[in-house]
């Protein structure tokens, strides 16, 4: 009894030897060599490894055909067996193909799903990153908003701190407004008598004045100082020169700039009132601040001091006018209160 | 006649394909076989012009199968149908394993354009 495999490397053989022959009364038929292509064809493929058994049903239908050429070459056994044969082949060969489809699908599948998570981490990071730039970008924003805010506080407590200034001084300084310019008219008894050191009275003034001209950091400010008639020309110019270089160091050093401000002397020159009574008389001893370039527009509060003032109370050099009487408009038109003036039994000076 | 040519060498190797061992037509044989044409027909064989040719040739060979058996060939009838087995199986693989190639290919179409998306 012959094994299997004997059979098969039997006919095997056979058919190598009948093929080899090429003799005339076994010739295969058509059918019969297009079934062994066919069957050459899967067994040399892929269905060799993907579907053995579909191979050897292939090789067991040929040799079915093999057989029956052998019994009865060209019979319609053999062409029979060799369409069946043929079928086997083509049979295992596409079984083979579905399978490699499915792996095909399931490596796709995998490699979509491995590029999905990628795209995934990617866009987390992404997103990550855009959130870390967001916050960055909200932490600078506020942090600018609160320095603006400061700032703007800043400027507003320095606007407010000049303003409470400017109105401090108007209740205590007589303030005009003459010619686009503001005149702060500081008199009474600042220095002592002949001298040119300010007294504490007179700082404690000025300190306020000092406030208020932190308002106008951009505008020119000139010292004027003032005598009255006694005395010589020289001795009171250089007096008053005197008087109004202390005034302005003293105005520097609580805080105004020295590029800012100027001082002048200007002697007995420009009276305000008469030289012939101790009040006109101290009247014109006296320091003025001027501060050039204030339009109306800077403190609108300040033109009730109306320049038809001028004309009364600042007459031209060299000539003196009659006092005038105490105004009732307004307090700041008025001249200092009688006890700012120094006594009548001192010397003037 | 067909059976008279085959030899019982040749019948023993293609008992294998088929139990022919009666000389009638089983009726059991003729309904599975017209079942493996209509599953090729369901997987959409005709769609398919090589699983739709084997499926044409498996209804021709059905056809001439009930003839002969009709006038009285039963062996060769059985024969006929033989081969429309084959045929209708092969049609039905064919269009099994189109339909997976075509998943394949829609498959690596969504990586392709995934790829693109990422881009």
């Amino acid at each position: 009894m012959t094994t299997k495999l004997t059979r098969i490397s039997i006919f095997g053989a056979g058919i190598g030897a009948l093929i080899a022959l090429g003799c005339g009364a076994s010739r295969p038929t058509p059918e019969l060599v297009t079934a062994r292509n066919a069957y050459a064809q899967a067994r040399n493929g892929e269905a060799a490894q993907l579907n053995p058994k579909g191979v050897h049903d292939a090789y067991k239908a040929l040799q079915a055909a093999e057989a029956a050429h052998s019994d009865d070459s060209g019979s319609s056994a053999e062409k029979h067996f060799s369409y069946i044969a043929t079928r086997k082949s083509e049979l295992a060969i596409s079984q083979a193909s579905e399978s490699l489809a499915r792996r095909e699908q399931t490596r796709a599948d995998e490699t979509y799903e491995t590029g999905l998570q990628r795209q995934s981490e990617q866009a987390s990071q992404q997103s990550t990153q855009f959130a870390q730039q967001l916050t960055q970008t909200q932490t600078e924003l506020q942090q600018n908003t609160q320095t603006l805010q400061q700032e703007q506080r800043r400027v507003e407590e320095a606007r407010q701190q000049a303003e409470r200034a400017r109105s401090e001084l108007r209740q205590m300084e007589a303030l005009r407004e003459e010619q686009g310019r503001l005149v702060i008219n500081l008199s009474g008894v600042l220095f002592e008598t002949g001298g040119d050191q300010l007294n504490a009275l007179a700082q404690n003034r000025l300190d306020t004045v000092a406030r208020a001209l932190a308002a106008y950091p951009d505008r020119s400010i000139i010292v004027e100082g003032h005598t009255d008639a006694q005395g010589s020309d020289e001795s009171n110019r250089a007096l008053s020169q005197r008087r109004a270089d202390s005034v302005r160091e003293y105005l520097e050093s609580r805080g105004v700039a020295a590029e800012q401000i100027r001082s002048v002397g200007k002697g007995e020159s420009e009276p305000i009132a008469s030289n012939d009574t101790a009040e006109g008389r101290a009247n014109n001893r006296r320091v003025e601040i001027v501060v050039e370039g204030v339009g109306a527009a800077i403190d609108p509060n300040e033109r009730q001091n109306t320049s038809g003032r001028d004309e009364e109370q600042r007459p031209a050099n060299g000539t003196t006018a009659a006092p005038q009487p105490p105004r009732n408009e307004s307090p700041m038109r008025q001249a200092p209160a009688p006890e700012q003036s120094p006594p009548p039994a001192a010397p003037e000076r | 006649m067909l059976v008279r040519s085959l030899s019982f060498g040749t019948l023993l190797a293609a008992g294998v394909l088929c139990a022919c061992g009666g000389a009638q037509l089983s009726q059991s044989r003729m309904s599975e076989v017209q079942a493996a044409v209509r599953a090729a027909e369901e997987v959409g064989a005709n769609d398919q012009p090589k699983a739709a040719l084997h499926l044409q040739l498996a209804r021709d060979e059905i056809a001439a199968a009930q003839r002969l058996a009709k006038d009285g060939e039963e062996d060769d009838a059985k024969l006929v149908l033989e081969r429309a087995r084959v045929d209708a199986e092969l049609a039905l693989q064919l269009a099994r394993t189109e339909q997976e190639q075509q998943k394949a290919r829609q498959a690596w179409q969504k990586v392709q354009d995934l790829k693109k998306d990422s881009r």
